[in-house]
């Protein structure tokens, strides 16, 4: 695994060393020099090896160190520093992970330091067991490297073997000069800095300064884990690590941050704005400061605050207002005060437009001032009297792109290391007609005392703007996953000169972060996924009102391909967008080419545009708005805004590390003991009774550490490939640690969804696995989980109930079903519901609309499987009685695993003209499902009628609709069948 | 430097013939009267160093011996190098079972596994039920090591571990033999560091 390194020529060699410790270090310390080296003794010979190995490639691994000289610059230090040699552990092959290293040594170049080479006499060699050098090979003659901390006899000493000449004269230069240096200053040095190098053998990757990628963290920890099975442990050390690092993020989210009183909340707001190329025209008041959440779904407004010249004519654009603000500006604090802060106020301005430049030149030139400067003015324009209160803190544009962060001047010193980035996606997969730029920004908030420096969190901000048209959905998908890969932040610190010229993957390796690598990411842009609807139902569902237009909306929205691109974990995986309340954003056109609502009659409506987050646990998310401006009508899109609170705990730095390396000692070095890490568990047999669809069962198995040292472990399939768990099983920690004396309880209960009702209605109904819960480097405990599974009438095939012999629960095996001739007509089940509804629901208010007490509904679907009599004998008394009995049907249309009209028949449904044709249809259906479809539709038409409201019919349409010929959005092909055409079908048989 | 080599052993055989207890006489020379039964598969490792300076080190697991965990032996018993099949000599129907295991184990397991029979409970020979010559019988026709134990009085042990150190391929490297990852790995450098370091306790050679 050394290979890599050993290729290399000496100097690229240190180069490369060089540039893997710095990644290791602290932004404060500088690396300049690094060797590779064999510890050969220690002081005190505990460690020492007894015989020097044969040859190179015999010297054990274990004892391959990087011994670095290190400066440690403090600001008043101006360029002097102070020097240090660091020796540091490094896992096999170079460090492809932050966890595969440790600091091992730390020894501060003073006066009483000494570093001393010599090289290994070829008498020496021989002697000591190391191989004679037939020639004089310089790659391959030893030296010896002593480090002494102090002259002091007893002082620490350390030595050292290297083949690394040069790696090792600069070594020594580099140490000569830090011990001059050393020797000029006055007063005693403070060597505080070095704490982080010596307090402990190693790191945890959480004191990184980098934040962990989110997508790690938002992983399962045990799908991180090495492959394993039963006798076949995987990789202990790397899984020992994972769930260490784990454990130590819990601990600091539970204990630390939870406990942790002061929070400080940053209030960002975020825009999305399309421009469709055009200039800034209209006042952007609405979109900067207005919270007032539009009614739910309104329709767009018509051009009702059309182009304000009086508002602009206060603006910063004209040469009166700018000239007021940076008079403000100068005039310091006391001119501040004359405008209030409100508490409601942001305290950042995360604007992101797109097409903000459409001509071809945009394309190849950068045209970057002049668009981005108007846009920036009417930004402040719309900010208003508050506009003095901010300043521009970052921006970055691409092309069409344009992220602008604005900043409250009050907060302007919280923000530090602010790094930007862009990628193109669009033609060529590089032009960035298409694509995303980015902003970087570490926030801290200011303490109230000077000294301590509080810990901080990082902010990302993504502005995209992904393919575009209907179809392109697979395009948008890969843009989003290209850009994840490719938008990345530079660090300023590169590979200082190409290595050596066989190894390609070094040359100009610069170090940067990925968008991941953020406590929390916004997300923003025109994504430009559409709504797979044909176009027909989109605006048929958009142009409803009334009591149906918000449930039409929220169907509309099942349709929206970003919704299932997440819902499919296609695209924006573990991202959170607030529920959507606003018409689609897009597409807007002008009277002639415009529907009634205003959208353009070329193009299908959409939410393009959108505002997505996601974040880790060291800090709190909460949106409070998410909607759209329709009265800004420049554009062909509305542009969207969204309130975020992001509360960050005040961490002092200090107090952070403390705790953290107090946890870090106590499970640091657990791959490293000779105890037999030795759990116990409560239970080896667990018998969970019986369990139902509506009814799972849980139980908890009691897991302690008995032994002295700490303990991982993992649950692991029986081998490799298959489940862990049993498809009815599920675990609520399936990796874990404890320390010695702790215990934990692991809760399993079972669980049932409608495929598995489906197939285990139809199985031997008595489950049984053997589930094994691994110690790392210790036993495999086996615990056997038993469990009966109650059949239920829900999720069956029509066919299948119409052969019951009697009630579901009863049924011994599947020998005992009616042959097919002599099923009945119809399944019991529905003709108890539909009996007791015409009997008794005929007056329920509300009737299949609301939902009906829980209990009630649990009642009659136990009644139903056992054939027990509804124990209901004053139902008129009862009105949620009745609602439950509505909800019970409407819930066993929806379990039925094959709709009552065969899928294959929905297209043609959705084409019939007339209620003869409608019928005609039927014909083609099995007898039980003709039966139950009949009977469905005559309740519905029979309440229909009863009911006084006349808007009944199309409620109980818009309803049943989608129970009785369900949409799978996911079939993401093609837009699914017309709704408008399916919903006219049924009404054929209810009105 | 001597040789070191790692395979892997799995204890079979019926409930409470005493494997773990052999198992425990074995790596830390202890023994318990009362052991609870094994419900799992326990791992442990001992290095046996050979006559030759060759160190021998066994990564054993010791299976549950409950008919209700047979299906999983196979886990276990799979890329195992040495199999120690053992019987309780006061229990003629143990040897059944261990016959029974010894034929899964031709039928299933790797076809160079090495199979050793072990009559434990030496010590309690006065209520013998299985004689050494029907046991040596057998193993002789199959081709099987075989030895009596006691992991109470520790008699016999070492000796057949270090019987099927010996007997074990000593010119194949470890890592080809142990079947791919078996094992926790990622410890081989710092068991390496101990042995130089000659950690008291380990690694004597058996005295046979």
């Amino acid at each position: 695994m050394s290979q890599p390194f050993a290729l290399l020529s000496g100097r690229a060699m240190s180069d490369r060393l060089k540039l893997v410790v710095q990644g290791l270090l602290r932004p404060s310390e500088i690396v300049n020099a690094a060797t590779e080296a064999y510890i050969i003794s220690t002081q005190d010979g505990t460690s020492g090896l007894d015989n020097i190995p044969r040859a190179r490639s015999d010297l054990p691994h274990g004892r391959k160190r990087v011994v670095a000289v290190v400066t440690h610059f403090e600001p008043q230090d101006g360029d002097r520093g102070q020097g240090c040699v660091i020796v540091i552990k490094m896992a096999q092959g170079p460090p492809s992970s932050k966890h595969e290293y440790s600091f091992e040594r730390a020894i501060p170049i003073t006066d009483g330091f000494s570093m001393s080479m010599a090289q290994m006499p070829s008498n020496t060699v021989q002697a000591t067991g190391l191989p004679r050098y037939t020639q004089s090979n310089s790659a391959n003659t030893a030296f010896t490297l002593t480090i002494a901390a102090d002259k002091a006899p007893e002082a620490e000493r350390l030595t050292l073997l290297t083949y690394d000449s040069e790696g090792l004269r600069t070594t020594l230069t580099e140490c000569r000069r830090c011990k001059e240096i050393s020797a000029l200053q006055a007063e005693p040095q403070d060597l505080s800095w070095l704490a982080a190098y010596i307090e402990r053998p190693s790191r945890p990757a959480i004191l990184s300064s980098v934040p962990p990628d989110l997508r790690m963290l938002q992983k399962p920890v045990h799908t991180l884990l090495s492959p394993a099975s039963a006798g076949q442990p995987g990789d202990e050390a790397f899984d020992m690590a994972i769930i260490r690092e784990d454990w130590i993020r819990r601990r600091v989210r539970d204990q630390l941050l939870a406990s942790t009183a002061p929070r400080s909340s940053l209030r960002i707001r975020v825009g999305t704005f399309n421009v469709n190329g055009k200039m800034p025209t209209q006042d952007l008041s609405s979109w900067l400061r207005d919270d007032r959440i539009y009614e739910q779904f309104i329709p767009p407004l018509k051009e009702i605050s059309p182009l304000s010249l009086s508002d602009l004519a206060q603006s910063p654009l004209s040469t009166d207002t700018s000239n007021d603000a940076r008079d403000s500006i100068a005039a310091g604090a006391d001119d501040k005060t004359r405008v209030a802060e409100d508490q409601g106020d942001p305290d950042l301005f995360v604007l992101a437009f797109q097409e903000l430049d459409l001509s071809a030149e945009a394309l190849l030139y950068s045209t970057k001032t002049v668009r981005e400067d108007a846009w920036c003015a009417a930004v402040f324009a719309g900010l208003g009297e508050k506009a003095v209160l901010y300043e521009k803190l970052v921006s970055k544009q691409l092309v069409g792109m344009l992220l602008l962060v604005i900043v409250r001047k009050r907060l302007r010193e919280s923000f530090s290391d602010i790094r930007s980035a862009s990628v193109g996606a669009g033609i060529m997969g590089m032009m960035g007609n298409k694509g995303a730029t980015a902003v970087r920004m570490a926030y801290a908030p200011t303490s109230s005392e000077e000294a301590a420096s509080t810990r901080p969190s990082t902010l990302t901000f993504v502005n995209s703007h992904l393919a575009a048209f209907d179809e392109m959905v697979d395009r948008r998908n890969a843009d989003f996953h290209d850009i994840c890969k490719r938008l990345l932040f530079d660090t300023g610190m590169t590979g200082q000169e190409p290595l050596a010229p066989d190894d390609v993957s070094s040359e100009s390796n610069p170090i940067t972060l990925n968008i991941f690598e953020t406590d929390v990411l916004f997300w923003m842009g025109d994504l430009n996924y559409r709504l797979n609807l044909p176009e027909t139902d989109v605006r048929y569902l958009l142009s409803s009102s009334g009591k149906i237009r918000k449930s039409n909306m929220e169907l509309l929205l099942r349709f929206d391909q970003l919704y299932l691109a997440q819902y499919m974990q296609k695209a924006f995986e573990n991202f959170k967008e607030h529920p959507i309340r606003h018409a689609p954003s897009y597409r807007f056109a002008t009277d002639a080419m415009a529907d009634t609502l205003g959208y353009d009659t070329k193009r299908k409506p959409a939410w393009t545009d959108r505002i997505l987050h996601t974040h880790s646990a060291m800090v709190d998310v909460e949106q409070s708005s998410y909607g759209s401006h329709p009265d800004i009508s420049m554009s062909d899109h509305k542009p969207i805004s969204a309130n975020f609170d992001v509360r960050v705990a005040s961490l002092d730095a200090t107090a952070f590390d403390k705790f953290v390396q107090g946890l870090w000692r106590e499970v640091g070095s657990i791959e490293e003991s000779d105890e037999v890490p030795r759990l116990r568990v409560d239970a080896t047999f667990i018998d969970f009774g019986t369990f139902s669809y509506r009814k799972p069962s849980q139980r908890s198995l009691h897991v302690e550490n008995i032994g002295k040292t700490p303990c991982t472990y993992r649950f692991i399939a029986t081998t490799l490939g298959t489940n862990i768990f049993p498809e009815w099983l599920e675990v609520d920690q399936v990796s874990g640690l404890l320390l010695p004396g702790e215990s934990t309880d692991i809760n399993i209960s079972t669980r049932v969804d409608k495929a598995l009702a489906t197939k285990l209605n139809i199985s031997q109904t008595e489950v049984t696995r053997t589930l094994i819960l691994h110690t790392a480097m210790g036993k495999d405990h086996f615990i056997t989980a038993v469990a009966k599974y109650e059949r239920t009438s829900f999720a069956n095939n029509l066919s299948m109930l119409a052969r019951l012999p009697g009630p579901i629960r009863g049924l011994k095996s599947l020998n005992d079903l009616l042959p097919a001739d002599h099923a009945v007509t119809a399944p019991r089940e529905v003709m108890r519901l539909i009996n007791w509804l015409m009997t008794n629901a005929t007056n329920a208010e509300g009737l299949f609309l609301q939902a009906g007490d829980s209990k009630a509904v649990d009642t009659i679907c136990e009644c139903l499987d056992t054939g027990v009599e509804f124990p209901f004998h004053h139902p008129e008394k009862e009105p949620v009685v009745a609602l439950a009995f509505g909800e019970v049907f409407m819930r066993f249309l929806e379990m039925l695993p094959d709709p009552v009209i065969p899928v294959s028949m929905f297209s043609r449904c959705a084409e019939v003209s007339s209620k003869n044709q409608a019928f005609e249809l039927l014909e083609e259906l099995p007898a039980v499902n003709l039966n139950v479809w009949i009977s469905t539709t005559a309740i519905l038409h029979y309440f229909a009628q009863q009911d006084p409201v006349s808007s009944r019919i199309e409620q109980f349409v818009a309803v049943f609709t989608s129970v009785l010929l369900p949409d799978d959005p996911t079939a993401l092909a093609s837009p699914s069948t017309s709704l408008r055409g399916k919903r006219a079908f049924l009404r054929y048989f209810i009105s | 430097m001597s040789k070191q080599l790692q395979f892997k052993l799995v204890l079979l055989g019926e409930s409470a013939v005493g494997k773990s207890s052999l198992v425990l006489r074995f790596v830390k020379d202890q023994f318990d009267d009362y052991r609870e039964s094994t419900i799992g598969a326990a791992f442990l490792t001992q290095t046996v160093t050979l006559e030759d300076q060759t160190t021998v080190k066994f990564e054993i697991w010791d299976t549950a011996g409950q008919e209700r965990y047979k299906s999983l032996a196979p886990m276990y018993y799979r890329n195992a190098n040495c199999a120690v099949v053992v019987y309780d000599i006061t229990q003629s129907a143990s040897l059944e079972k261990a016959r029974s295991w010894i034929r899964e184990l031709q039928r299933q397991a790797d076809p160079s596994i090495i199979i050793a029979l072990c009559g434990n409970k030496a010590d309690l020979s006065a209520r013998r039920q299985v004689s050494q010559e029907e046991a040596k019988k057998y193993a002789d026709e199959e081709g099987l090591m075989w030895g009596e134990t006691s992991a109470k009085s520790g008699e016999g042990v070492q000796e057949i571990f270090a019987a099927i150190a010996k007997k074990l391929p000593q010119n194949t490297p470890a890592s080809a033999r142990a079947g791919g990852r078996a094992g926790p790995s990622g410890r081989t450098g710092v068991d390496l560091n101990k042995q130089a370091a000659g950690a008291p306790g380990q690694d004597e050679p058996c005295n046979c």
